[in-house]
């Protein structure tokens, strides 16, 4: 079940959590502004890799740094034409976080907010 | 060029969304991680990172060392692991992929470190990769070569491989090392390991010695194969890379012949009088497919390796030239100037089928198949002479070179570098040059004389 959250409604806000639509929104583009730079394509960079899109599932801890291995939970886009890149996109995209971690995110939305999170990496046309 | 940072697009709108989660593991070591409302309706925040950069990969490439230095007929195994660090780091350097450190600014690796990497060194020097190894002598007059390659982000091994050679051939487990690591990280096969035959020449424009040289791929171990009393052109490779199919002049009359690398051996091909040329081998090895000339109207023909019967494949009026066989030897492309101009067509083997496949501004010549089969390599002629590339139906055309001159490609074995050469406006000097498919990483092949009509061999066996 996914969906995306618009800042408004209750979808928005996770059940269980104090933590506001507005609030979550700016965590995810604290989180955004702080990987963004570090998701580094590399050699795969114009390739049809291009259209795999990976999901990471990653634990913090409350110093920012990644507690654990990250775990990938989906891989998409995938064609005959990409498949060989297939580890090297998951491995890039473990790279970007680990690369930036540690994150520097409100200690007051550590629980049920960025404790735990997923992140998508969905690499885009070059412009 | 290398160093061009290619941006996409970062303009997506970031999504935040949820993602229901359920029979979720408890948060790994989490004294006080362990989110306080775990259970199935606990949801987690997902973030998108849409679009990056791509730039070289910053990588570490040691000196190599050694358990014990040893005298070898390459000299000692202590230089060595030097220089099969150095062949390494240009390597993969060359593609434009990677960015290797200096090699003198990083500190001595031990034996023992070999397979245990200091992480956080490596960290704080900002490589991501890590190539490791040793250069050991053994007791049978052969070298092992060990090739480690770590994460340093994620403080883990990603291969290692170990590779025995004679010690004259150490560039070879150099290039092979710096294959593997290529292919680990970028998910692309491997080229490294390769020759290139080509034409040297030198002399004056009316006079030029053209002879057939081979050498590695980084121009290593260049040697010429024919002495230059014969002019020689258009050399290509058999898939097993024991002969080369080429068009001499030999008592002032062009005909194919093929040469035999190891013997030095020359025979000739098609039993005719007439002109035969562009010469070019079928995939298995067993066919050459070229062009004769009869009474003035060049056709295609294919002929067994072996000799005998030539199989006329096509019959318009004009010129059909430069074929060269998809990988699975199905079909062949070739140019044709039937249209009233030189155009690309594609035909089935048998010579069947056959179709125009540019439609662009300008003239097309010398079209190649690309190994992997997807693309086609071409010289645009019009406004100089460019290398491009389109998709086997002549879609997605793209210009990949925009010297005054250049024209011949010839693939890589991975299919993703494409050599040519390259004329020079006023002198009319040539040189050998590559450029991959983003057409942004150009590289220069050094060569020891003026350099034409390159022919990328096959990866070595």
């Amino acid at each position: 079940m996914k969906g995306i959250l618009g800042g408004t409604g209750t979808s928005s806000k996770p059940q269980g959590s104090a933590i506001s639509g507005p609030a979550l929104n700016g965590l995810g583009a604290a989180i955004k502004r702080q990987v963004q730079p570090c998701y580094d394509l590399g050699a795969l960079g114009g390739t049809d890799a291009m259209r795999i899109i990976t999901v990471l599932r990653l634990r913090f801890n409350q110093d920012g740094s990644v507690n654990g291995t990250p775990e990938m939970i989906e891989q998409t886009g995938l064609t005959s034409d990409n498949r060989s890149y297939a580890r090297q996109m998951a491995e890039i995209s473990r790279r970007a976080v680990l690369r930036c971690a540690p994150l520097h995110l409100p200690a007051e939305l550590y629980k049920g907010g960025w404790d735990e999170i997923d992140i998508g990496f969905i690499p885009a046309q070059m412009h | 060029m290398s160093s061009v940072i290619r941006k996409w697009a970062v303009t997506a709108l970031m999504a935040v969304s949820s993602t229901a989660l359920f029979a979720q593991n408890p948060a790994a070591g989490g004294n006080n991680a362990a989110p306080a409302n775990q259970g199935d309706s606990r949801r987690i925040l997902r973030v998108d990172i849409t679009g990056g950069i791509s730039q070289p990969m910053p990588i570490a490439i040691p000196v190599m060392p050694t358990p014990n230095s040893v005298t070898t007929l390459a000299g000692t195994t202590a230089v060595l692991g030097r220089q099969v660090a150095s062949v390494i780091s240009n390597d993969l350097k060359s593609s434009g992929l990677f960015s290797p450190s200096q090699q003198a600014s990083l500190h001595n690796v031990s034996f023992p470190e070999v397979t245990a990497p200091q992480y956080g060194y490596w960290l704080s020097s900002g490589a991501q990769a890590l190539v490791q190894g040793f250069v050991q002598a053994n007791g049978d007059g052969t070298l092992t070569v060990g090739c480690y390659l770590y994460d340093v982000f994620a403080s883990q091994e990603m291969l290692h491989k170990g590779f025995v050679v004679k010690p004259a051939d150490w560039r070879r487990a150099a290039h092979r090392c710096a294959d593997a690591v290529y292919t680990r990280l970028t998910g692309e096969g491997p080229y490294f390991d390769s020759r290139i035959v080509y034409i040297s020449e030198t002399g004056p424009k009316n006079h030029r010695l053209k002879r057939l040289a081979i050498m590695d791929q980084d121009g290593a171990n260049h040697r010429f194969l024919t002495n230059g009393q014969s002019m020689v052109l258009t050399p290509r490779f058999a898939p097993n890379q024991q002969t080369v199919t080429y068009l001499s002049y030999v008592d002032n009359a062009p005909r194919i012949y093929v040469y035999t690398l190891g013997s030095g051996h020359v025979r000739s091909v098609v039993n005719k009088p007439n002109t035969t040329f562009a010469p070019r081998f079928s995939p298995d090895g067993k066919t050459i497919v070229f062009s004769m000339s009869v009474a003035g109207n060049a056709d295609i023909y294919k002929v067994p390796v072996s000799g005998g019967q030539a199989t006329r494949l096509t019959t318009s009026p004009g010129i059909d030239t430069a074929p060269s066989f998809s990988p699975d030897g199905s079909k062949i492309v070739f140019e044709s100037d039937r249209s009233g101009s030189q155009q690309i067509y594609v035909m089935n083997a048998d010579g069947s089928n056959q179709n125009r496949i540019s439609f662009g501004s300008g003239r097309y010549a010398t079209p190649v198949w690309s190994p992997r089969g997807d693309l086609i390599a071409f010289t645009k002629l019009g406004g100089g002479f460019h290398v491009g590339v389109m998709k086997t139906d002549g879609s997605g055309e793209q210009i990949l070179t925009n010297g005054w001159q250049d024209e011949g490609p010839s693939w890589s074995p991975n299919g993703r570098v494409i050599a040519f050469f390259r004329t020079a406006r006023n002198s009319g000097h040539t040189e050998l040059w590559s450029v991959d498919l983003t057409g942004v990483n150009e590289r220069h092949i050094p060569t020891p004389l003026d350099g034409s009509d390159p022919s990328w061999g096959p990866l070595l066996p």
